[in-house]
Order: C-alpha cells, then structure tokens, then sequence
C-alpha cells in the first residue's frame, strides 16, 4: 500500500512537472516584452504634392478652392482620404499652401493607363487656374508649383487691358471694343462688342447691370507665364466641337488669350451675339500644321477651355487676314468666354522619353531635386517648367510640352537648374523632338555635387508614444521641404519613407528653413543651421506640449561619420527616432483608426 | 491531405518495426495479465484530429503503440468580433502538426489501470500559422479602404525538430481482458524544442518582422506541447486470447 501511494506521488510530481512544463515558463504579457509595433502613415499613395504661391511671392489665399476634372478625377484624394482638396497653410509661412494628393493603393496606373485628371484652383478675387496632369508612375513622387494670379493684376508676360461696359434694358449700350498693348511677343488681343449684346452666366441668365472686362494675351516666352497660365497646352481627352472624344492631345499655340468679365449679379460666361476677336500673328510665325510662315487666308484651329469638363474643345478655325499695314491677325467670332487660343494640335502618342544615367543619384538613395525649363530653339521660348525632377539613376521621364508645329523637327532642349532663378544651368540637353523621340541622358559628370556639397545626410525619424503606447512606433512617409533661409520658393529635401531618407541637397553649416505640410500635419522651422559636427538640436513642438508652461520638445542627434576611412566625415546621420511622441498625439492616431463606421 | 500522404512511407516502416518486435515478443510467451493482446484503436485530442494506432504487448507489463496522428486542418475566414470589438475580423489557421509515434506503454499501477508512457514522435511539419485581417471595408473620411489596403497581421509558430520526444502517462486500459472494446486516456507532453516565430503585417503594419526575433527569443521556453487524447480500443485476437 505504501509502494503503491509512493508510486502514485511520484507519478503525480511527474505529471504536474510536465503540465508545468508545457504550461508555464512566462506569463502572457512577458511573451511581449521587448516588442514594438511599426505603424506606417502612407494610408494612400501620395504621387503629387502641389506647392501654391502667390504671383509676386506673397502671401497665399486663404480660400483656396480646387476641384477635380477628367476621367480619373474620382480617384484624387487628400493624403487623409478626404475627397475635398483641401490645402495645407501655415500661421508661420503665409507665403506658401501645399496640396498633397493621394490615390489609393489599390489603384493602378501606368504608361499605358495613366492617371488623367484636371485640378481648378480658384480664390475669391483670383483668376481660376486649371492644371492638367497624367501621371504614369505611382513610384515617382512628383512636386509642381503654380501661383495663384488676382484679378486684373499686372505682371510680366501677361498684356492686359480692361474695359468697362456698360448695360442698358437690352443689353450693352454701344458698341465696346478693348485691346491689349503691346508687348514683347509683338501679339495684341482686340476684341469687339457688338451693340445690344446681352451678357448671361454658365446658366444662362442674363448679368445686367455695368461689367468689368479683362483681356488678357499670355505671352509664353515669359517663365512666370507658365505659372500663372489659366490652363495647361496639353490635353487629356481633347473634345472635338461636336463633343466627341479625341483623346491625349499637346497643342501648337500661336496666340493664347482669356477673356474675363465680372458683373455685380455674376460671372459673364457667355453672348447672344457672338464677340469678335482679332489677335495680331508676328511675322514668320510658322503655322502648326505646315511649318511654313503663317500668310492670309491661312486658317488656325481655335480652341477653347472648357471649364465644366476641365479640357479643351475645338471651336472652329479662326481666319488669318491681312490688315492695314501688311500686320497678321488672326480673327474668329466667339459667343462665350473661357481661355482660348488660336494654333494648332498634335497626336503625340508616344510623348518623347528620356532615359536617364545617373550614378550621382540611385532610385533609392540620397535625393536631389532640380529645376528643368524646356526652350523651344527656334524662337527661344520656355515651353514648359517643371519642378523638382530628381534624374535618378533608371529614371525614365516622359516630356509633354507643346508641339510646335505638325512633324515638329528637333528643335526642344531642356536645361537644368539647382533652384528655379538660377542663373546658369547645370546641365543643358541635346536637341530633340517635342513627340516621339527617345534620349538617354547621361548626367555623371553634370550632376556630380559641387565641393560644397557631396556630403550625405541620412534622416531616420521615428515617434514612440510614451506611457499607455509604449510600443507603437510612428514612422511617417511624407516629403520634407526645405529652402536656403531668406528664400521664397520650398523645394522639396526628399521623401521620407516609413521614416527614412537621405538627401545630399544640404551644406554643411548653411542655414535652411524646413517645412513638413503634409494636409493636417504642418510644421516649419526656421533658419536652422545644418551642424557641422556631432552635436544636439533640440526643437520645440508647436503641436503638443505636456501642458501649460510645459512645452513639448524634440531632440536631434546628429552624428558625423567617416563611412570610407578616408579622414572625412562624408556621411551625416540626423537620428530623429527618440521622439517622445506625447499620448494625446497617440490617443488621437488611436481615437483616429477607431472611428465609427458611419 | 497531400503532407500527411507523405507520412505514409515511415508510416509503413514503422508498422514493419511493430511487427519485428510482435515476433520477439510471442516467443516470449509472457502473457500474465491479459495483457498479451493486439488491438488497433482511434484517438483524437490536442495532437490528433483522428488517430490510428496498433498496440502489441512486447512484455508482461508493457506494449508497444505505433500511431499515426492526423493533424492537419485549415480554418479559412472565421468571422468574429470576438464579443468586443466592433468591427469583425477574418481569421485563417492552418495547422500542419500530424505525426507518427512510436510508443512504450508500461502498466506501473496495475489497480489504476495506469501507465508510463515514453515514445519519440516523427513530425514532418511541426508548424501552426495564420493571419487576421478586418472582415469589411472601413470607412475612414470619405473612402472605404478595403482590408487589404489597411493591411493584415500574419505569423505563426514553427518547431524544427522533426522528432520529438515523448513523455506522458495514461489512464485506462490499452485492452481489457474481457471485452473487446477498451477506453484509456493519454496525458503527457512532447518536447519539441523551442518555437521558431515568425510575424508581420502588411500595408500599414508592414515592416515588423523585427519582433519575431523578440517573441522567438521570449517564447523560447516553451518547448513541451501538451498531450491529451482519449482513445478506443478495439482487440483484434479477443477468441484467441481469453
């Protein structure tokens, strides 16, 4: 009996050892420890991201109002998921707005299926402005500006004449007639108002009462035009008169002009009778369509923008005359307003492609952004303006200027620049063809960094929530701007992604103001010098404080490292990853994701 | 289906060896307490959906088992909100956890019918996986993301030794003198050495593989796996043996 009571306990201790060892070891919240939860911001994909400046560098409008057109417009986000584009400001730098657009993930888009959309920005007491884009690659992030122009205002490239008309019972008293000065480009813009004309909005009801008329001819050969033009040259879906679709389209202008007219009671948007408008054509402008000098009796497709579908539609074909004094003027009766222009169009499918070669800058590593002006060398006009191109290595990039005329030659070049009013390009391209010609562009030597430059700074930034959210680490994907202090125009440093970047856009002791505008997410900081050894910065949220009196504050450790063994410390690594994020920043990200279904 | 197919080889192998050692036994004519019966049975528990053995005394007081454990299933979008959250998840399993044992069974207390048990276990698979995703699309301002866009958490548990020792008792007889039908029930453990985990998430809870080191390291104690199956028995040579 008692063999058998030993053999029992001794076969109990077993089987409670093996429960215990099977069973036991840590308790459940041990099993966690030491863990952490990276939680990424990039809920949808952010392709572009839209910086708006005023005209002269002031400060930007408040009400800024963008609204999306074309086919893929139902596909334009914020970075939040919001359908309204709304623009990000900040009380610290009134002189610049940022719209960061995003897609979702799931929606796919390339070179063959582009991402076709039209954005109209507009601002009480600004000229709407409409800016065309197709975006071909998800990957490739891209930055544009615009600037946003007031109402009548007076600014290089753009001639202008305004006109009072005046209105009786049956429309306006007398005939009217206004027409711009003279300006560089020798074109001028007359436009006729018949007697008894009545004036009537997009709807169709009559504008009584006195209206205020602004001609307007854009002069293309100007920079800043390409800023502040009402609309892109290049077509998504093009629309013939009839209505019918006719796909992607660039345009050959001639002349470009808009006429707008503010009554007390509305927009005028159109005529009963038709307004007659004569644009003066320089001598030996070649004709889009032969190449040939433009002569009377020549016919010019006219164009004009239409804003309820955010594209252009073809009007008919303005006559080319010759007036007193052999002048060329184009000439076509219209009997509504928008932005029109008088020239000639181009199928330019396939657009021309550069390849790019750049050891300087591989895809995925320290970024540079540059400043391209696209000249039209025959007359030396800017055709086109784009901002913030990286040229990294294997990029491919797809131009979409205006073609100058039918089989344009190649006759295109582009220049880079560091920064836009640079004076002397970096780099100056070959000749090429507005449509259908493929380059490879080799930039090793042309965009080596100057000495100044070269050195490498890597940006790692990570927010850990304290307390309660201990191990849920942010790791933000967003752009970060950043402009030599004193200057006006952002441009963006790099990417972040899940944190991470790297940029060789900086000098080493150079001071910098850096933006991070990213829809509700807005920070700026000023003339900030970029440490020239290991050193500590410390900056002072002005989203979150720990309470009255207690402000909340970041810490940046800057490292300077000789990664080579050469004796010079090349690499700079900006560890932002200590970041106390506070817990009523977390519990809002927490409070965010679990939102009620509504 | 497939992977346990690919037991059937040792399976067999393993069948030949009970047979060996059914000769070796016989001529040992040992058969005191009833004992010296074949029985084949089933089981199930936490290591068999179903299982098959056949048992054969190899001495007065001991037998030998060869089982093959069936543990192989897969559960696709279980929906719950798990009684508390208010959006639903999907949730999929998968276990690859079936083997074949090779047991000793030894009666120590005869008037409880209990037995020490040890044997190795051949598991092929060893692992146990799954994922977690949202059940529908959730609307965050004006978009309904689907699950997918959101992202998923993924990972599970891989043990890499392939034989796994076993140590348990039992209760119950593995064949009853005088019935054909027996009932005993398996307690114990195998050791499987430590877990290897692997974890992530896709979208936005990618990049955190980083913590299957952690938990690997944390959860590196737990080595046994526990066992408790209930079994029926059926003897084979009831006539033979009275």
């Amino acid at each position: 009996m008692k063999r058998l009571q030993l053999q029992s306990l001794g076969l109990y201790t077993l089987l409670t050892l093996m429960i215990w060892g099977a069973f036991s070891c840590a308790k459940p919240e041990d099993l966690l420890e030491g863990t952490f939860i990276n939680v990424q911001t990039d809920l949808l994909v952010n392709p572009m991201t839209i910086q708006v400046l005023n005209y002269d560098g002031g400060e930007v409008p408040k009400d800024i109002s963008v609204t999306a057109y074309g086919a893929d417009k139902d596909q334009i986000f914020t970075v939040l998921g919001e359908r309204e584009l709304t623009l990000s400001y900040s009380n610290a730098d009134k002189n610049a707005a940022f719209l960061s657009l995003a897609v979702r993930r799931i929606v796919e888009f390339d070179e063959q299926d582009p991402l076709e959309f039209t954005l109209k920005f507009e601002a009480e007491g600004y000229m709407p402005l409409f800016r065309t884009f197709r975006l071909m690659n998800k990957a490739d992030r891209r930055m544009q500006s615009i600037r946003m122009l007031p109402v009548g205002s007076s600014l290089d490239g753009l001639n202008q004449e305004t006109l009072s008309i005046q209105q009786g019972s049956n429309g306006t008293i007398g005939q009217h007639s206004a027409r711009t000065p003279s300006a560089d480009n020798n074109q001028r813009v007359n436009i006729e108002i018949a007697p008894n004309t009545r004036m009537m909005d997009s709807n169709g009801k009559t504008v009584s009462g006195d209206v205020e008329a602004y001609v307007v001819s854009y002069d293309y050969t100007n920079r800043m035009t390409n800023k502040v033009a009402p609309a892109s040259l290049f077509a998504n879906n093009a629309r013939a008169k009839s209505g019918e679709s006719l796909g992607q389209l660039n345009f050959a202008p001639v002349a470009i002009y808009s006429i707008d007219m503010y009554g007390a009671e509305g927009e005028v948007k159109q005529f009963d009778k038709p307004v007659k408008v004569q644009v003066e054509i320089p001598s030996g402008t070649p004709h889009p369509e032969t190449g040939a000098p433009i002569k009377p009796g020549d016919e010019l497709e006219a164009w004009s923008f239409n804003e309820s579908i955010g594209d252009w539609q073809e009007e008919g074909r303005a006559s080319v005359i010759s007036e007193n004094g052999g002048k060329l003027v184009a000439e076509f009766e219209q009997t509504h307003l928008s932005t029109w222009f008088f020239g000639g169009r181009r199928f330019c499918n396939p657009p021309t492609q550069f390849f790019i070669e750049n050891v300087n800058q591989p895809q995925n590593g320290p970024q540079t952004f540059y400043h391209i002006e696209v000249i039209n060398t025959l007359n030396g006009n800017v055709v086109g303006t784009f901002d913030n191109t990286r040229f990294y290595d294997g990029e491919v990039i797809t131009l979409i200027v205006p073609a100058n005329f039918q089989n344009a030659p190649a006759v295109v070049q582009f220049e880079i620049y560091q920064f836009e009013g640079d004076a002397t390009p970096l780099y100056t391209s070959p000749l090429f063809a507005p449509c259908g010609d493929q380059l490879t562009i080799n930039l090793d030597d042309v965009l080596a960094p100057p000495p100044a430059l070269g050195t490498t700074f890597f940006v790692d930034v990570a927010g850990t929530c304290s307390s309660t959210f201990s191990n849920l680490v942010i790791k933000p994907t967003l752009p970060i701007q950043f402009r030599p202090s004193g200057s006006l125009i952002w441009n963006p440093l790099g990417w972040l992604d899940e944190g991470e970047g790297a940029t060789m856009a900086l000098e080493k002791g150079a001071y910098y103001d850096f933006r991070i505008s990213y829809r509700t997410l807005e920070r700026c900081v000023f003339n900030l010098q970029v440490p020239t050894a290991d050193s500590t910065v410390i900056i002072e949220s002005s989203v979150y404080n720990y309470g009255p009196g207690m402000p909340f504050m970041e810490t940046i450790d800057v490292d300077y490292v000789d990664t080579d063994n050469d004796g010079i410390e090349e690499t700079v690594f900006f560890n932002y990853t200590n970041i106390n994020v506070p817990d009523q920043a977390c519990q809002e990200y927490i409070d965010f994701l679990n939102a009620p279904i509504n | 289906m497939i992977r346990a197919l690919s037991l059937i080889k040792p399976m067999i192998l393993l069948l030949c060896l009970t047979a060996a050692v059914k000769g070796y036994a016989q001529s040992e004519a040992l058969r005191p307490l009833d004992t010296g019966r074949h029985s084949l049975g089933i089981f199930m528990g936490s290591t068999a959906l179903i299982g098959i053995d056949y048992i054969r005394p190899i001495g007065p007081k001991t037998w030998l088992r060869s089982c093959f454990s069936y543990m192989d299933f897969n559960v696709r979008d279980w929906e719950t909100n798990l009684n508390r959250y208010e959006q639903y998840a999907s949730i999929n399993l998968s276990v690859r956890n079936s083997s074949l044992n090779l047991l000793v069974d030894h009666l120590i207390v005869p008037k409880l019918n209990l037995r020490l048990v040890t044997g190795i276990g051949l598991f092929l698979m060893n692992d146990f996986s799954g994922s977690i995703k949202l059940r529908d699309p959730l609307k965050i301002n004006d978009v309904y993301f689907e699950p997918d866009e959101l992202g998923y958490v993924y990972g599970g548990l891989r043990y890499n030794l392939k034989f796994n020792p076993y140590f348990g008792v039992a209760l119950g007889r593995l064949v009853h003198p005088s019935r054909r039908l027996s009932v005993s029930l398996d307690i114990g453990t195998f050791y499987k050495g430590a877990p290897e985990i692997f974890i992530n998430g896709t979208a936005l809870i990618r990049n955190n593989e980083h913590n299957a080191e952690i938990l690997t390291n944390n959860m590196s104690g737990y080595r046994w796996f526990p066992v408790f199956n209930l079994r029926f028995g059926y003897s084979i040579d009831h006539k033979d043996n009275p």
